[in-house]
């Protein structure tokens, strides 16, 4: 790595910086979720008997987390909970939904939350207004049937993966107030094994050039903070100053972080990640449905909603080729006197005075709004260059 | 098969432009159209062998169907009088402009 690629790739690690939580907030999360399982479990509780396995899923899991761009704005919470002994066999979805919910109000109401318990189309939404303001969208669900796995199987998904499959609710589901075993399948439990996997990659190579210490097992898989993870951060965080004024067509992150995660390949700088991940990506988007596939579901889209609505994919590939754009010139950033006010534009981060004062001029920063990049344009002999209908 | 949106920018080199003018920015929107906007920074060598240099304000519409029709684009702080004068086809085969 030459010394500008260094500086890159130390403004990019500065960047993330300002963009990751403390560890406190995970703990809290963690805390959260932990929480809820234990409601779950108490004597009194209406699914113990189903012996509920509470999860957490989302950025808070893999690591991903950024900071909202309005002060104030609530964090995503996501896990899922899965009741094992419990079948699709004996309940509808609407039965299960409702049995959830109704354990999901009772914990709001011992805790003292007095926003509301929201029900949405697969989870029910708790809304926690303490120092840290969470959402949590919890998800229940029960395990998937043996046909059903034995079909990601064959699809391609390595049985480890498979198994983690489940079935879940949804209200907009043909069958969801009947009995029957076609509930909608998810395998959201298998998509967070599959990433830590990928982001392993990069753990597992820095730990043989002796960049880190500890056992991989010590640490949870939020706390690694590889290449990719940081990467996805970024990624992010472009995306939602980009789409700060039209936030409904911001791509959304489960097709940023499946499509960074497959186009990993385990580097160890950030910069190296970055470049591979942003020209890697299209090739992971399928020209027809399933468009962006759950790696541990293939037949689950995380594009789906681009079918019925195209603007949702111009708009990706708008998110990318700015992304990408960024990435470019970032050998030209660093050279502009505006290196501050850039960094805001495409990040809504300030850099300190001490972190602007480690990218000196690399050459001569030219001094004047109009930077001697900018194309020239020779103008030989024509006074009137627009022509003669003036 | 119909071109897809990332087959469209690529033939357009949406890339190589961003990369061009650092401070030109795609704008999201509902519309099918490609929005640019920001600032266009240029010079100009002249034929006394000077070199001038100025940057303007714009917002470039790119129609899906381009290059059937026309992009359009409108310069944003007023520097140029409406009435100033129109531009058709100044920037190179492939491209042609209209002030707005």
């Amino acid at each position: 790595m030459n010394t500008t690629e260094a500086q890159q790739s130390r403004l990019l690690s500065i960047i993330v910086d300002h963009l990751d939580v403390p560890k406190s907030y995970y703990d809290k999360a963690a805390a959260r979720h932990r929480s809820l399982g234990e409601w779950l479990h108490r004597k009194e509780s209406t699914v113990a008997a189903y012996d509920p396995d509470v999860r957490p899923q989302g950025s808070f899991r893999y690591g991903t987390v950024i900071r909202p761009i309005h002060e104030g704005d609530a964090y995503d919470l996501d896990n899922v909970c899965l009741l094992r002994k419990l079948s699709k066999s004996i309940l509808t979805q609407q039965q299960l939904k409702e049995l959830y919910g109704n354990e999901i109000k009772a914990y709001a109401k011992a805790n003292g939350m007095l926003a509301p318990v929201t029900e949405h189309n697969r989870c029910w939404r708790l809304n926690y207004a303490d120092e840290i303001e969470f959402h949590l969208d919890t998800l229940p669900c029960v395990p998937e049937e043996a046909a059903v796995v034995q079909r990601l199987v064959l699809a391609g998904v390595p049985p480890e993966l498979a198994q983690r499959a489940v079935a879940i609710t949804d209200k907009r589901h043909p069958h969801y107030r009947e009995i029957t075993s076609a509930w909608p399948s998810s395998n959201p439990r298998g998509f967070a094994a599959w990433f830590e996997q990928r982001a392993a990659l990069g753990r597992v190579r820095a730990q043989t050039t002796n960049q880190i210490r500890s056992a991989v097992e010590d640490v949870p898989p939020y706390e690694w903070k590889t290449a990719l993870q940081r990467s996805i951060q970024l990624l992010k965080r472009h995306r939602d100053v980009m789409f700060r004024d039209q936030p409904d067509l911001a791509p959304i992150s489960m097709i940023i972080t499946n499509l960074a995660a497959q186009a990993y390949e385990g580097e160890t700088d950030l910069l190296s990640a970055l470049r591979k991940i942003v020209d890697k990506m299209p090739g992971f988007v399928r020209p027809t449905s399933p468009r962006v596939p759950n790696p541990a579901d293939p037949f689950e889209d995380y594009a789906d909603k681009w079918r019925t609505n195209p603007r949702l994919e111009k708009s990706f590939w708008e998110w990318h080729a700015s992304a990408k754009a960024i990435l470019d010139r970032l050998p030209q950033l660093l050279q502009r006197t505006s290196l501050q006010s850039d960094v805001r534009s495409h990040f809504l981060v300030d850099l300190t005075e001490d972190e602007e004062r480690l990218f000196p001029p690399l050459g001569s920063r030219p001094a004047t709004a109009v930077v001697a990049s900018s194309p020239l344009i020779s103008v030989p002999a024509a006074t009137k260059p627009w022509g003669t209908d003036v | 098969m119909c071109e897809s949106v990332h087959q469209r920018h690529e033939k357009w080199q949406l890339g190589a432009v961003l990369a061009k003018y650092p401070d030109l920015q795609v704008v999201p929107s509902w519309d099918e159209d490609l929005v640019l906007s920001g600032t266009v920074s240029f010079r100009v060598l002249v034929p006394s062998g000077e070199i001038i240099g100025d940057s303007y304000s714009v917002t470039l519409n790119i129609p899906s169907d381009f290059p059937e029709t026309n992009p359009s684009a409108s310069e944003r702080d007023g520097r140029i009088p409406p009435d100033y004068h129109k531009l058709v086809g100044v920037l190179n085969s492939e491209l042609h402009q209209q002030c707005v």
